[in-house]
């Protein structure tokens, strides 16, 4: 709103400049013009009245030269009489060639006494009145003086009257100026008034389909014709755009549901496993008591085939026990989850080499630590992690080998690149690498997945959840593991975590998975 | 201010007396002394040589009477001179660009042909003689005789109350195909 008002101000400014303008540069044409017409009728006026009043004197001398030679004054006083119908005649002084007063006409109401000493030639325009002489020639002497004194009052009125019209005519043409002006200023600011309010439109309504009005082919026209291509190619631009956008978002949208419905069904998936084997356990454990009731109580007296049966049940239920036990630590990966804290790798590490003591040495193994990094991480789950790999490695142990198991850590920048010293972001990446009896890689999506085994179980027993669950903690910590191998040449397992990982992602995992896991 | 009150401030004989001496002063040259006691008589003509200098000027003659531009304006006078040398003082002095000739003739028999003429003749028989020797010639006649203006004379000198004035015969002047000035004309005692 308050820009709109600077624009229409700003335009309201370009009219009154464009008035102001012509308008300043009209009065001061006009002025000057003016001026000048007036010095000019001034200086006209004077010299006109200065000539008439030289040829009257020179006249009215040469009248005189008669009675001025034989000394006649009374003709002279009635040469001089004669000048009485010169009405604005002040006075008329008659000299003889010694400046002695010889006539003299001054009328009733005419100026005072003739002077002492007149000059024989010059002329002067004062206190309202014009007082020339001329000498009095004859035969190219000069044989007196003629002085005359003339009221100007005539002159004057009617330069007045000039003055007076020059003004008139000054303020009427200034006004038809200020009329014509304010009329025609809107050929140069009304396409500009308009072009601005096309853009205003545009800008406020996003409608790129008005079009700017053109008035002329002039520099403004132009303005208006470029800015109007301007609009058509946005126009273009902005239904690509729309049109685009609208696109992607219908994709995202699609996106979106697809994933609803996966998160949905994993979810499900999830809880089903987590009831299932939490409801699986309590039968059972029963199968399991009975049985060894069974066996306590009976066990003498049945016969070697009844004992191995009983045998292979038990078996079975210890089998299956592992089996849901792992299924629940699988889903409890999600459910049970614990803030990510500082967790110090190595003294995790060492831990879990300690509870695992009495099976490297049943198989005379031996398990190399190198220092580990400090991370933010769920210590519970490293420990799950670093637990099931160190024991897979022991598992999977080459048959004529003792097995070796080498634990070692470095720092990745996310670009894979060493970060420079300090530096808490970026990743950490762990490698347990073992001399065990490896795997074909083109089955390494296959060993990460659930239930999904390479060996026979009467080879290497187990439940197949073991790397299932290693890569579900480091999907949660927003990490990568994977596995390089030769088949009888060992195995690497690499683990990649970031070293930071945001609590906010990890936060909005739970709400949206693990907490409705019971 | 009207004339009539000019004469009120000035007495009347003052006024005379100065306005005597400025035509003298005036109409001769400064050489002319006038420390030496002059009698009346020869202030009155060294006036009306000035008078007669000063005609010239106001006076057209046809131009075949000046046959080239170094012909002299000559005044004469015909008979007895009555100014006393006055006159031939104007000699040093031009009028319309042209140098002043005076000459004198004693009598008709000498004449010869001058601008301007003064006559003094004794009578009438010998004016009308001289009046008749001039016919046809564009001669400016000048004369102070009683009746010089109403026998044929162009311009006569009055005497009045000690003031000289001049009666002009403008028909005699036109006959002699000579114009007279109508300035001079208006001064003139009609």
């Amino acid at each position: 709103m308050r820009e709109g008002h600077r624009t229409v101000s700003r335009v309201v400014s370009i009219k009154r400049r464009l008035t102001a303008i012509i308008m300043g540069t009209s009065v001061v044409a006009l002025v000057l013009a003016s001026t000048a017409f007036l010095v000019y009728d001034r200086r006209t006026s004077r010299k006109a009245m200065l000539q008439s009043q030289s040829a009257l004197a020179e006249f009215i001398g040469t009248q005189s030269t008669a009675a001025l030679t034989f000394r006649y004054r009374q003709k002279a006083q009635e040469i001089l009489a004669g000048l009485s119908v010169q009405q604005n005649l002040l006075l008329a002084c008659l000299y003889t060639k010694e400046s002695w007063e010889f006539a003299r006409y001054a009328p009733a109401g005419g100026a005072g006494p003739c002077p002492k000493q007149p000059e024989s030639d010059f002329h002067r325009f004062q206190d309202d009145a014009l007082t020339l002489s001329k000498p009095v020639m004859l035969d190219g002497e000069s044989i007196g003086v003629i002085y005359l004194r003339t009221d100007t009052g005539h002159m004057r009125a009617h330069l007045r009257g000039n003055r007076r019209i020059i003004w008139v005519i000054l303020a009427s043409t200034l006004f038809v100026v200020f009329l014509l002006c304010s009329r025609l200023q809107r050929s140069i600011s009304m396409p500009i008034l308009e072009l601005v309010r096309t853009a205003k439109a545009v800008s406020e309504n996003q409608d790129y389909s008005a079009r700017a009005v053109k008035y002329g082919s002039d520099e403004i026209g132009e303005l208006v014709e470029v800015f109007n291509q301007m609009l058509i190619q946005i126009q273009r631009h902005d239904k690509e755009l729309r049109q685009e956008i609208r696109t992607r978002k219908e994709a995202e949208e699609n996106l979106r549901i697809l994933m609803a419905k996966l998160k949905r069904s994993n979810r499900d998936l999830e809880q089903f496993a987590f009831i299932v084997s939490h409801d699986l356990q309590e039968p059972l454990r029963k199968v399991q008591a009975f049985g060894d009731r069974l066996k306590n109580a009976v066990g003498g007296s049945l016969s070697e085939k009844g004992r191995d049966y009983l045998e292979r049940m038990q078996n079975a239920a210890r089998r299956m026990q592992v089996l849901i036990n792992d299924l629940l630590t699988f889903s409890r990966v999600a459910s049970q989850a614990q803030p990510f804290l500082p967790v110090n790798l190595t003294a995790v590490v060492r831990e879990v080499i300690s509870d695992l003591e009495v099976r490297i040495e049943q198989v005379g193994g031996q398990v190399r630590l190198d220092e580990l990094a400090r991370l933010n991480a769920d210590a519970f789950q490293m420990r799950q992690l670093f637990q099931n790999l160190i024991s897979n490695a022991l598992k999977f142990r080459h048959p004529d080998q003792k097995p070796v198991v080498k634990i070692s850590g470095k720092a990745l920048q996310a670009n894979g690149h060493p970060p420079k010293s300090g530096e808490s972001n970026g990743y950490y990446q762990i490698s347990i690498e073992d001399n065990g009896i490896g795997f074909e890689e083109r089955y390494v999506e296959r060993i990460f997945a659930i239930f999904q085994r390479l060996h026979n179980r009467s080879q290497y027993e187990g439940s197949g959840m073991g790397l299932a669950i290693c890569r579900k903690i480091v999907k949660r910590h927003g990490g990568v593991i994977t596995a390089k191998s030769i088949p009888g040449n060992g195995s690497v397992f690499i683990v990649t975590l970031p070293r930071n990982p945001s609590q906010q992602e990890e936060r909005r995992r739970n709400e949206k998975t693990g907490a409705r896991g019971l | 201010m009207n004339p009539v009150q000019v004469t009120r401030q000035y007495p009347a004989i003052k006024r005379l007396l100065s306005g005597i001496l400025f035509l003298v002063v005036s109409a001769l040259p400064g050489n002319v002394s006038d420390s030496s006691a002059e009698k009346l008589l020869s202030r009155e003509y060294r006036l009306k040589a000035a008078y007669l200098y000063n005609f010239a000027k106001f006076i057209e003659w046809p131009e075949e009477t000046f046959p080239n531009k170094d012909t002299p304006m000559t005044l004469a006078v015909l008979g007895a001179d009555p100014f006393g040398g006055h006159l031939s003082v104007i000699e040093s002095r031009t009028i319309k660009g042209r140098k002043v000739r005076v000459q004198y003739f004693k009598s008709l028999k000498e004449l010869e042909f001058c601008h301007l003429l003064f006559i003094n003749a004794p009578d009438s028989e010998h004016l009308a003689r001289a009046f008749n020797a001039l016919k046809g010639l564009s001669v400016l006649t000048v004369g102070e005789m009683r009746g010089f203006s109403e026998s044929g004379g162009m311009i006569q000198l009055l005497k009045r109350k000690n003031r000289i004035y001049f009666r002009i015969n403008r028909a005699a002047a036109e006959r002699s195909r000579l114009t007279i000035s109508p300035i001079l004309l208006k001064v003139a005692v009609q």
